[in-house]
């Protein structure tokens, strides 16, 4: 090659350089922030499966929660109605408790009964 | 023409087990450097091919984003040309696209084809200067970028993986997609041209 056309390739490099150089800013910051997703990505890629979909998972299992238990304070109506009575026993069953307290004074759970009625005339 | 195609399979990721964790931190520094390194000057060749700022930033992210997520388990040898290879595609893409649409707008309009040939104003020398004023400083690169933009796509590539990227024949070949032989050819007329181009420019 000439030395004319390598002096071509020398300047034309140079001024390449210095344009790079010149670069502003907002372009810089850019390139940055592309570069930060870039190496985010592969971060993500490298992550075992678990990782990713077991708080996905996760997440989705308490927003079903949370919509069975908001859903659940409505009035009963539609197909949830018939389940309504079991679960009320079901709460009995579970609750554990000493169910022969009304063996020890009866009649004050028969007063108590008493206001309660008046109260709601 | 090899347009978009395909790189090798990505090789599985560095390490598993003990270890893994360390050296994929490693990698991910390595990675993280070479990016930075290389990031500035990409866009700059990516401008220069596009002409169009967002059209490269676009193309250099895309490039960065398949680099690290598919070939960032490669040595870190090979990054350079593959990742030089992924934004040619990329770039070759965009072009495609940009045919497309122009060809679209024009059977719109009903209009002549002529939207895309260069302005010969642009390349018209300035009587007020000499060839070596014009070509001095941040005017070369101005003169040059209007020269690259007549040559072919092959010889512009050949051109700027070379001599702005220093990347030397074996990896220009590899970013390219063709054999060595080729890209000494292409670069030879690409410097040919542009020296032709640019006047009687004397060092």
């Amino acid at each position: 090659m000439s030395e004319r056309m390598q002096d071509f390739e020398r300047k034309s490099r140079v001024a390449f350089d210095d344009s790079v150089a010149a670069l502003d800013g907002a372009t810089r910051a850019r390139l940055a922030r592309a570069r930060e997703l870039a190496l985010a990505g592969a971060r993500r890629r490298r992550l075992p499966w678990s990782v990713i979909w077991v708080p996905a998972g996760a997440v989705t299992a308490a927003a079903l929660v949370a919509l069975t238990l908001w859903t659940g304070n409505e009035p009963a109506s539609g197909p949830m109605a018939p389940l309504t009575p079991a679960f009320e026993e079901f709460d009995i069953v579970t609750a554990g408790e000493d169910l022969d307290m009304l063996d020890e004074d009866p009649g004050f759970y028969a007063w108590a009964a008493g206001e309660l009625a008046d109260a709601i005339g | 023409m090899i347009g978009s195609a395909t790189l090798s399979a990505p090789m599985p990721l560095v390490g598993a087990g003990g270890g893994a964790r360390e050296t994929a931190v490693d990698q991910e520094r390595a990675l993280d450097r070479f990016l930075a390194g290389v990031e500035r000057r990409a866009y700059r060749i990516a401008q220069l091919s596009l002409r169009d700022h967002d059209e490269a930033l676009d193309a250099v992210q895309d490039a960065m984003i398949r680099l690290a997520r598919h070939y960032g388990g490669h040595p870190a040898e090979q990054w350079r040309p593959l990742f030089y290879r992924i934004l040619r595609n990329r770039i070759t893409d965009s072009q495609r696209r940009r045919q497309v649409r122009q060809g679209v707008i024009i059977w719109w309009r009903g209009a002549p084809a002529d939207d895309t040939a260069p302005d010969p104003l642009d390349s018209a020398v300035d009587p007020a200067s000499t060839p070596e004023q014009q070509l001095e400083g941040g005017q070369l690169l101005e003169r040059i970028e209007q020269a690259l933009a007549t040559l072919s796509s092959r010889q512009r590539e050949a051109f700027m993986l070379r001599n702005f990227e220093g990347l030397d024949v074996a990896q220009t070949a590899l970013a390219m997609g063709c054999s060595e032989g080729s890209v000494k050819t292409h670069y030879f007329r690409a410097v040919q041209a542009l020296q032709q181009q640019l006047g009687e420019w004397r060092p």
